[in-house]
């Protein structure tokens, strides 16, 4: 939504044109600005502007759900995808949680990408899901298969019914993953038939719907990004971080689990060699991409070790992170809590990105307001709702707005 | 109904990117309906550049997945390309398999050239169970003899005609069909192959029969001449993507020869490993070793997805 004439009846042409003298270009800016002063600027009625703001709000604040609902609602839609596994599975805590994004990291040959095919099979013979297998590197192909199938020791139509379940997309670049993602958003899946004998692109002669997709696989992720990190453009870095927001998203939303395969490579630091442990030496590759996302994070085969990420969002578009310990976890609340000006407020607010970790509701009482954040325009918004209302348990049910 | 799409994820560059965000276009919607003209004036982007992004957010065909049902189906054989030494081929399932990326390394004068054995091979007609292919050659250090290839052609034409025996015809197999058959670039840098890379989906489009690309070798540019790691890595995560996905379209083998390196160990200890680092690994499909044990060469699989890692002796005829 952008500030064009029309979108709201007190947004003329006329108004229209005093805002941008006066400095305001973009809904940012006419957030930001506190409508007596802009009113006294720019010579346009405060009621104008107080209902420009309405417009602007109803477009864009984030609704607030309570903590306990929340809880409730993640208890009810919990599942865990086994991984076929008993001591990985002990690992993982159960398996491979819905609404979590998974590391899988190791170096080259160690069965990376074995293990993901297995985790494929698996889910989708033993519970039936759908699979989308994001692979830029074409890494599955009939050698890797008819191995792992003729190691199966279930019957051939069940193992080709599981098999019509998983997807596999061939993206060539970073753009090409966002898109592939996409398609764990439908509903239900379409699958093309290829006509044989065709080389190269099939067409399309029949389309074939199935269930809804419930693990997404990506190996391997530095095959797209690396190329991106290369130029000295330093786009790369902010294309890691959306990828990452894309990635959790699409688990928190679509309630499936995420598995994503990465590189390990050398740190640069230890070569005083006095008795650096192995571990030390070897870091997943692809840098501050895990201070963005990962719930887990498995190192196959080095040490396997599981560490969870909490990042936070502030308006000056630093990021803060933190480390897991529960004591630390409650200073933060509070930290936030004390970002939104607290004065007017009569319950503790609890500003969540979708970035932050399930578990971090359970800490959460009943009179706190949790409001998904999905962009900094909805923590704008949110920071002048604070400021308007005195009692913020207004907000708390949805039939108020 | 089509999801929200941030306009941020259609591939644009990001000088374009921040102008749109600027001026408030986050999503495929707000740019829907829009001329190019309408565009540019309300974010001060080219027309040019308005025109593409109206293009890009318009394009909404997802490529829809193929499921590995259909993929076992449609590719129910591997086939291989015979190396001819016997070993080599019971270690590797069979030969050099197509639609994958094979790399060979080792050190200097273990035999690694032989892989030109590969280009005659693969022109094996299907008829003695060969693969009835073309190779095209990538030369990056010069060592290629058309001699040597000479030898092994008059070795394949006898060995075909003893397959086929009397009742298949193998009279098109001649030497000079064999030559014919072999594409030769010689790259005298870095650049010249990754512009070989990129005119590959033509030269595939008018050579259907090709079945063989072979880099020999691709260290030799990457390790002298490149200016900084990072940029190497990138370079060549993209260079294998386009290769593999090349292989897999147009069911090519792809055979890679790499040079070795030591590896110095904190404790003063050192390793003999292959050359271009950790992230070059997780590149090829298949990574087969070869070195001296004593005096008899041994090769080792090192990175293989349907087969164990193992090693066997073989021979240098």
């Amino acid at each position: 939504m952008r500030l064009t004439v029309g979108m709201c009846s007190a947004l003329t042409e006329d108004v229209m044109t005093k805002l941008q003298n006066s400095g305001i270009r973009n809904v940012t800016d006419f957030m930001l600005k506190d409508p007596e002063s802009l009113a006294m600027e720019s010579s346009v009625s405060y009621k104008d502007l107080y209902s420009i703001r309405q417009i602007i709000r109803a477009h864009y604040a984030a609704f607030a759900v309570s903590g306990d609902d929340m809880l409730e609602a993640a208890i009810k839609t919990a599942i865990a995808i086994t991984t076929g596994n008993t001591n990985l599975d002990n690992l993982l805590g159960g398996g491979l949680m819905a609404g979590e994004v998974m590391e899988v990291c190791g170096g080259w040959g160690v069965g990376k990408t074995s293990l993901c095919v297995n985790l494929a099979v698996h889910a989708a013979l033993k519970f039936g899901k759908s699979v989308l297998y994001i692979d830029p590197l074409a890494s599955i192909s009939a050698l890797r298969i008819s191995s792992v199938v003729e190691a199966l020791s279930e019957e051939p139509e069940l193992v080709g019914q599981a098999l019509a379940h998983i997807k596999i997309v061939t993206p060539s670049d970073v753009w090409g993953v966002f898109q592939a993602l996409e398609v764990a958003r439908q509903p239900h899946f379409l699958t093309r038939k290829k006509d044989r004998g065709s080389n190269g692109g099939g067409e399309s002669s029949s389309i074939k719907s199935m269930g809804k997709t419930k693990l997404v696989i990506v190996d391997s992720l530095p095959a797209v990004i690396l190329p991106l990190l290369a130029e000295p453009k330093k786009q790369g870095l902010g294309i890691i971080n959306q990828l990452a927001v894309a990635l959790k998203s699409l688990a928190s939303e679509q309630q499936l689990a995420v598995v994503v395969v990465n590189n390990t490579c050398i740190t640069l630091a230890d070569f005083s060699g006095q008795g650096a442990e192995s571990n030390s030496k070897w870091k997943p590759a692809l840098g501050r991409w895990r201070h963005q996302v990962l719930q887990h994070q498995g190192t196959y085969r080095r040490k396997e070790c599981t560490t969870t990420a909490i990042v936070i969002c502030t308006p000056d578009e630093s990021t803060i992170t933190l480390d897991q310990d529960l004591s630390k976890r409650m200073n933060t609340l509070q930290y936030v809590a004390e970002l939104v000006p607290r004065s007017r407020c009569k319950c503790s607010v609890v500003v969540s990105t979708p970035l932050l970790d399930r578990l971090f509701f359970t800490e959460l009482s009943a009179g706190a307001a949790v409001f998904q954040l999905c962009s900094l325009k909805d923590f704008f918004t949110f920071l002048k709702l604070c400021r308007l209302k005195n009692d913020l348990r207004l907000y708390l049910r949805e039939n108020d707005f | 109904k089509k999801s929200d799409r941030l306009l941020s994820v259609l591939g644009l560059p990001a000088t374009i990117i921040f102008k749109l965000l600027d001026a408030d276009f986050v999503h495929d919607e707000d740019v829907q309906g829009l001329t190019p003209m309408e565009l540019s004036s309300a974010t001060g982007l080219t027309l040019k550049e308005s025109a593409e992004v109206v293009r890009l957010s318009a394009a909404s065909s997802i490529e829809q997945p193929v499921t590995i049902l259909q993929m076992l189906k449609e590719q129910c054989e591997v086939p291989y390309i015979a190396t001819f030494c016997e070993a080599l081929d019971s270690l590797l399932g069979g030969g050099i398999p197509l639609r994958a990326i094979t790399e060979i390394y080792g050190t200097p004068g273990i035999g690694k050239t032989q892989i030109l054995q590969a280009c005659v091979s693969v022109q094996l007609p299907s008829s003695v169970g060969g693969v009835g292919g073309e190779a095209l050659f990538i030369d990056t250090e010069g060592s290629f003899t058309a001699g040597r290839l000479k030898d092994m052609a008059t070795d394949a034409i006898q060995h075909a005609q003893t397959i086929g025996g009397k009742n298949v015809d193998t009279s098109d197999f001649t030497d000079i069909s064999i030559l014919k058959g072999i594409h030769y670039f010689r790259c005298l840098n870095y650049i010249e192959i990754v512009a070989v890379i990129k005119h590959l989906p033509s030269l595939l489009k008018s050579n259907p029969k090709m079945h063989l690309i072979v880099i020999d070798s691709i260290a030799f540019h990457f390790r002298h001449d490149f200016p900084n790691v990072k940029a190497r890595a990138g370079l060549l995560c993209h260079m294998t993507q386009e290769l593999i996905q090349l292989a897999t379209k147009f069911n090519l083998a792809v055979i890679v020869t790499n040079q070795m390196t030591t590896k110095i160990e904190c404790e003063g200890s050192s390793e003999l490993v292959a050359a271009l680092g950790e992230t070059w690994g997780h590149c090829p499909t298949l990574r087969l070793a070869l070195h001296w044990s004593g005096e008899t060469r041994v090769a080792t699989l090192t990175k293989a997805p349907h087969r164990r890692n193992s090693s066997v002796n073989y021979q240098v005829q």
